[in-house]
């Protein structure tokens, strides 16, 4: 390359390298830049926007599980005294506290646990409210009144003792003999048969 | 007043008010976009850079303490953001049509005295050619052509010493010259 061309092309370079770096922007440039940061600035933050998302989905999740909770309690509040009332009615027909198959909150109430949280009630298996209201009975099987013929058994042992003995030795005697009778008949009956 | 704002001394750009941002983007705006633009080569690429680097200094402009030379900080920031921008382009490519036109063009220009306008054809040619030069003499070629940075600035921009700046932008113009005397020579 001769020194001549290699100015030339220096030369040529330098303005190309000039015209080449030179980039104008459009007009208004500094004033998109400016707007777009105002529009920026006056935007709430990604971090913003994610703590408000966030405590508003906690707050929403705190007041779902508590009105869920609190419904539940509600309902199981509202079957407690159900049973409650049934029981005390119970109670009340028997007439004995001792008999208490359960405590219940009015008791609880009354012996003065005031802020103890009611113990759980367990109820037996099988356990029916309206057979415990009949009056439990001190003799099993229960007694029953006596038939007529019964009572004039009764009668007659309580007027003449010594007579009912006699009947009723009488009475035995007599059953001795009805069973000797038809074990001997019934030997006879056997004899027979094998002869035959 | 505004350069007084931006460049007087230790400025304290986590202390700047929207007012002080406002002036580095009226003072630097330009400078911003033309070293996006001697990357990215396209004003909408550019402009796009500009904005993101103004957006980078209004997000980090509390976290900075002082800024003793904002306009080589900003110059640092938007190279950065251009070099980024840059790798998702894809890379210039000449057909021979182009080519052809573009060493046509070379070669009238040389014969002739008068500074003439840059074609496209020829500028995308030149652009090829930077962008095959080492990483390191196209930084700093690219860097030199943007009038606005002087030697000592385009050091600080790319994190290197002054005179190696001028030791590279010596070395990718004596290459490029001797890449365009032979595709002169070779048509």
């Amino acid at each position: 390359m001769s020194s001549q061309h290699e100015d030339r092309l220096d030369r040529w370079l330098n303005t190309a390298l000039r015209q080449h770096g030179n980039g104008e922007p459009r007009v208004g440039l500094e004033g998109r830049v400016i707007a777009n940061l105002n529009s920026i600035q006056s935007r709430p933050s990604v971090r913003e926007r994610r703590i408000w998302v966030l405590a508003a989905s906690t707050a929403v999740a705190i007041i779902a599980i508590s009105s869920v909770w609190f419904a539940s309690q509600s309902k199981q509040n509202q079957q407690r005294n159900a049973r409650n009332e049934t029981v005390m009615h119970s109670l009340d027909t028997r007439g004995s506290a001792e008999r208490t198959p359960m405590v219940s909150l009015r008791t609880q109430k009354e012996s003065g646990h005031k802020g103890r949280r009611p113990t759980r009630q367990i109820v037996p298996n099988g356990w029916d409210p309206e057979l415990a209201s009949e009056p439990r009975l001190e003799q099993f099987p229960s007694p029953r009144p006596l038939s007529h013929e019964e009572g004039l058994l009764q009668a007659f042992i309580r007027n003449s003792p010594q007579q009912a003995v006699l009947v009723a030795q009488a009475q035995a005697e007599r059953q001795k003999d009805l069973e000797r009778l038809i074990t001997r008949q019934s030997s006879k009956n056997d004899s027979e048969e094998k002869e035959r | 007043m505004t350069e007084a704002v931006i460049s007087n001394g230790a400025i304290s750009l986590a202390g700047v008010k929207e007012d002080g941002l406002e002036a580095a983007v009226r003072d630097h705006a330009r400078l911003v976009y033309r070293i996006a633009y001697s990357v990215l080569r396209n004003h909408h690429d550019a402009e796009d850079a500009t904005q993101e680097t103004f957006m980078r200094v209004l997000r980090y402009r509390r976290k900075l303490e002082g800024i003793d030379d904002p306009k080589t900080w900003l110059a640092r920031v938007a190279w950065r953001v251009a070099v980024e921008r840059g790798k998702k382009q894809p890379d210039v490519s000449l057909n021979e049509q182009e080519t052809g036109k573009a060493l046509s063009e070379l070669r009238a220009q040389l014969a002739s005295a008068e500074e003439s306008l840059l074609g496209q054809e020829m500028s995308a040619l030149l652009e090829s050619l930077i962008s095959k030069l080492p990483e390191s003499l196209h930084d700093a070629i690219r860097l030199s052509t943007v009038g606005e940075l002087a030697p000592g600035e385009i050091a600080r921009v790319l994190g290197t010493t002054e005179s190696s700046v001028r030791s590279r932008v010596f070395r990718a113009r004596q290459i490029l010259k001797e890449k365009l005397a032979a595709l002169e020579v070779r048509k």
